[in-house]
């Protein structure tokens, strides 16, 4: 790189510039104040229903800027106390879930340890939390709907009660802790950097040919997941939809992110999700 | 954060000359290579220093935009030129506009097989014929975007192809393994800018943008280590950040360098 004279001394006069201006704004930092946080709605073990979540509804992936790569904001939940958390909140032991990236799609597990050697980390790094979560693929509900040699649905829509009977059918936490994913994140199923996820991704449309508004569609599969949580207990969800009312059946005109899921969520430690059944 | 005492105006003079100093030297060492002296005319990232291994001329289709559009229905026919390069100096290869073939766009485009030693590819169907396993990594799926390691499974290691976020000329050595460190083969494209692969894929816009502040570590067979940067799939490995349309630029194009540690297990990778 050549530099001239000129170019220098312009560089020295505005970096001194930039140095004036660090030492006048150099007061007493303010203590940064944690926003509210809104009211607990759970309290006790139990099956609870989220609809229509709002994920970051001010992007979209319509608009044709070439640098919107999405810059969707990410979403923390607390399974536990049942209440959507700030981002204030990220690196705390505040929220179990948060969902993050295009349209909210990628799912993670609070856990503060894990920093990445490729850049990036999980969004709650730095808290004390070492959550983690454990993809369910139940190979007898899936062969109803999607062909495991090319990783594709059968046909679409899928239908919610093959995800409602994969999640039943958890009765307990039968893997161990060591088995759980906590470096990870959960994504699409099959979809670039992904293997098994929770939905399927038809980019092409291919599911539904001719049809434009079938591409770019996700479609929710029966594949629930347990969390571990920040506080160390154990859930199970499963995610219905991305999409405003909770379609069965999405196409690009249904609004996205809204996200609806169910859980089932054992306070203090128990693993048998059967002894709520009643 | 920097103090400056501003009654002693001799050490904001300091400072500024210190900062001067940090600024001048992160300019010349993290900005990319332009179209300077130093620099191959044909491939302005490639050191003039580097030999010319190989050259050959091929025709690409180039979209012409129309009041800016560019539609794959609008091009010229134009000569191109792939080359290998070799830097002596630290021993890395530069592969340039490298066609991956008529896969422009297409969900499955065959697998280009790629032997790092030879600097040459492998026949596909004499892969699939199970007559020539003497590759190293592959390219294949959407724009042969997905880098895959040949693989024999007998150690954690081999076959494995690690992100590190350290650009390539910086990467001396390889890192630790770190716990939880999953073993990746298959090297997808990421979907985020903060993504584990050589680039990311902006959906809104369907442009693959390349990390060019990352590298990628390869584990081969037989023990060996490779750095390696897949800096661009399309064709003229245009600066990140500076594509404005899927199209503008033709892909799949090869563009990438690597330098091969010779000694098995060596975490060696110092190339500057």
């Amino acid at each position: 790189m050549k530099i001239s004279y000129k170019t220098t001394i312009t560089i020295g006069i505005i970096s001194c510039f930039l140095l004036l201006s660090c030492s006048k704004d150099d007061s007493v930092a303010p203590v940064e104040e944690l926003p509210p946080l809104p009211a607990v709605t759970v309290t006790a073990s139990g099956e609870y229903s989220v609809n229509d979540l709002p994920g970051d509804v001010t992007k979209t992936m319509d608009g044709k800027e070439v640098t919107d790569d999405g810059g969707f904001n990410t979403v923390y939940y607390s399974l536990e106390d049942g209440r959507v958390v700030p981002k204030e909140y990220a690196n705390t032991d505040k929220w179990d879930i948060a969902f993050s990236g295009v349209y909210n799609s990628t799912i993670w597990a609070n856990n503060g340890s894990v920093k990445y050697e490729s850049g990036g980390s999980n969004p709650g790094y730095g808290s004390p939390a070492s959550g983690m979560f454990y993809l369910v693929v139940d190979s007898e509900v899936d062969a109803k709907y999607y062909n495991s040699i090319n990783h594709k649905p059968i046909q679409i829509p899928i239908p919610f009660s093959y995800l409602d009977e994969a999640y039943s059918k958890i009765n307990r936490v039968t893997v161990a802790d060591d088995q759980f994913n906590y470096y990870g994140s959960l994504g699409l199923d099959h979809f670039l950097a992904s293997g098994n996820g929770y939905a399927f991704y038809d980019f092409y449309g291919n599911m539904a040919p001719g049809d434009a508004k079938k591409t770019h569609v996700v479609y929710n599969m029966a594949r629930p997941f347990i969390i571990k949580t920040a506080k160390g207990n154990y859930a199970k969800v499963i995610l219905y939809s991305f999409y405003k009312g909770k379609p069965e059946n999405p196409n690009r005109d249904n609004v996205a992110p809204y996200l609806s899921f169910k859980y089932t969520l054992l306070k203090g430690g128990g693993k048998d999700f059967s002894v709520l059944k009643n | 954060m920097i103090k400056i005492e501003n009654k002693n105006g001799w050490m904001t003079y300091l400072g500024c000359l210190l900062f001067l100093v940090l600024t001048l030297a992160s300019c010349s060492k993290s900005d990319n290579p332009k179209p300077e002296e130093g620099f191959k005319a044909e491939a302005p990232w490639v050191p003039a220093r580097a030999k010319m291994l190989k050259e050959w001329a091929y025709n690409y289709e180039k979209v012409i935009p129309v009041n800016g559009v560019y539609s794959k229905e609008s091009f010229e026919v134009k000569q191109g030129k792939a080359y290998v390069f070799l830097d002596e100096k630290y021993g890395v290869v530069y592969v340039v506009n490298w066609p991956a073939g008529a896969t422009h766009g297409s969900l499955f485009a065959d697998p280009v097989y790629f032997n790092l030693d030879t600097r040459d590819t492998v026949r596909r169907l004499d892969v699939l014929a199970g007559t020539n396993d003497n590759w190293h990594i592959n390219f294949n799926n959407i724009y042969n975007s997905t880098i895959s390691v040949n693989n024999d499974n007998s150690s954690f290691e081999s076959g494995m192809i690690r992100t590190i976020a350290t650009p390539f000329d910086e990467l001396d050595q390889v890192p630790s393994i770190p716990a939880g460190l999953g073993k990746t083969t298959d090297l997808e494209l990421a979907m985020g800018d903060t993504g584990g692969s050589w680039g990311y894929y902006i959906m809104a816009s369907h442009i693959l943008e390349p990390y060019w502040s990352k590298t990628n570590i390869i584990y081969l067979k037989d023990g060996r280590r490779v750095k390696f940067q897949l800096q661009n799939l399309y064709y003229g490995n245009p600066k990140p950040g500076t594509v404005k349309d899927k199209y503008e630029y033709p892909a799949p194009f090869f563009n990438f360098k690597y330098f091969i540690q010779q000694t098995p297990g060596s975490s060696n990778l110092k190339t500057r």
